[in-house]
């Protein structure tokens, strides 16, 4: 049973790490209880045997809550890795920010040069109505 | 509200075996004959989508019998209601016949 339990202890490492502290107390108490149960019960190596590989299926169980977990947790790793792999690149940072800066840029100032020549300018001119949806009658 | 999809005949095994008593991983394993990696999966998808709840046994007394405490399941309302519709929807299979195929009475 202790070996089994060190697989558990080391495997928890595979769950993520909101279920993990879960996951280690539910199945080494599962596993405990059986090895127990096995020792009054059902002595031999046949039953063992399952012990193990239903103990094998626990990393299973692990690497499934692994992909299935969707929390908190993961965005906030996600967000903390991108800001350190910005630190560890400055280069490509100030890159990134400045096409960034200068695309964002520009658009503003086209589409604020179009409202103000064109839009704006037509309101009051008799044809078109002052809607902010251009329209022609 | 979108009706929820039918159950896989894995989980409605499990919410079965919970209905009938098994309550705790191994014992649902037992019950169901699956393994380890599909009974404890399927019972935090169960739990998830509200067909089973589960509760930590009160730690005081599992320290005074000298043992762990254990993680139950038990069925919720829905899952309840989820296992009685999965149920009527086996029952209401149209018996086919299977003679043009070799049936081992083990698999028939």
């Amino acid at each position: 049973m202790t070996l089994l339990l060190a697989v558990i202890d080391a495997g928890r490492w595979l769950a993520p790490p909101s279920r993990r502290r879960e996951w280690r107390r539910q199945w080494r108490a599962d596993i405990w209880h059986e090895s127990r149960w096995l020792d009054r019960e059902a002595p031999g190596i046949g039953p063992r045997a399952t012990l193990v590989r239903r103990t094998a299926g626990a990393l299973r169980h692990a690497f499934w809550l692994r992909l299935h977990v969707r929390s908190l947790e993961m965005i906030t790793h996600d967000l903390r890795y991108g800001w350190r792999m910005m630190l560890r690149k400055p280069g490509f940072t100030a890159a990134a920010v400045l096409t960034l800066g200068l695309g964002i840029g520009a658009n503003v100032t086209m589409f604020s040069w179009v409202d103000a020549m064109l839009r704006r300018q037509l309101n009051g001119v008799p044809g078109f109505s002052s809607s902010p949806r251009l329209r022609c009658r | 509200m979108r009706k929820p999809a039918p159950l896989a005949f894995g989980h409605v095994s499990i919410l079965h075996a919970i209905a009938d008593g098994s309550r705790f991983g191994f014992d649902i394993m037992d019950a169901t004959g699956f393994t380890s990696g599909t009974v404890y999966p399927a019972l935090d998808k169960l739990e998830s989508l509200g067909y089973v709840t589960s509760k930590w046994e009160d730690p005081r007394r599992a320290r005074r019998d000298k043992r762990p405490p254990r993680r139950y399941f038990d069925l919720t309302d829905a899952g309840a209601s989820a296992l009685a519709a999965a149920l009527t929807r086996y029952k209401n299979l149209k018996p086919v016949s299977l003679a043009a195929w070799r049936v081992r009475p083990s698999e028939g």
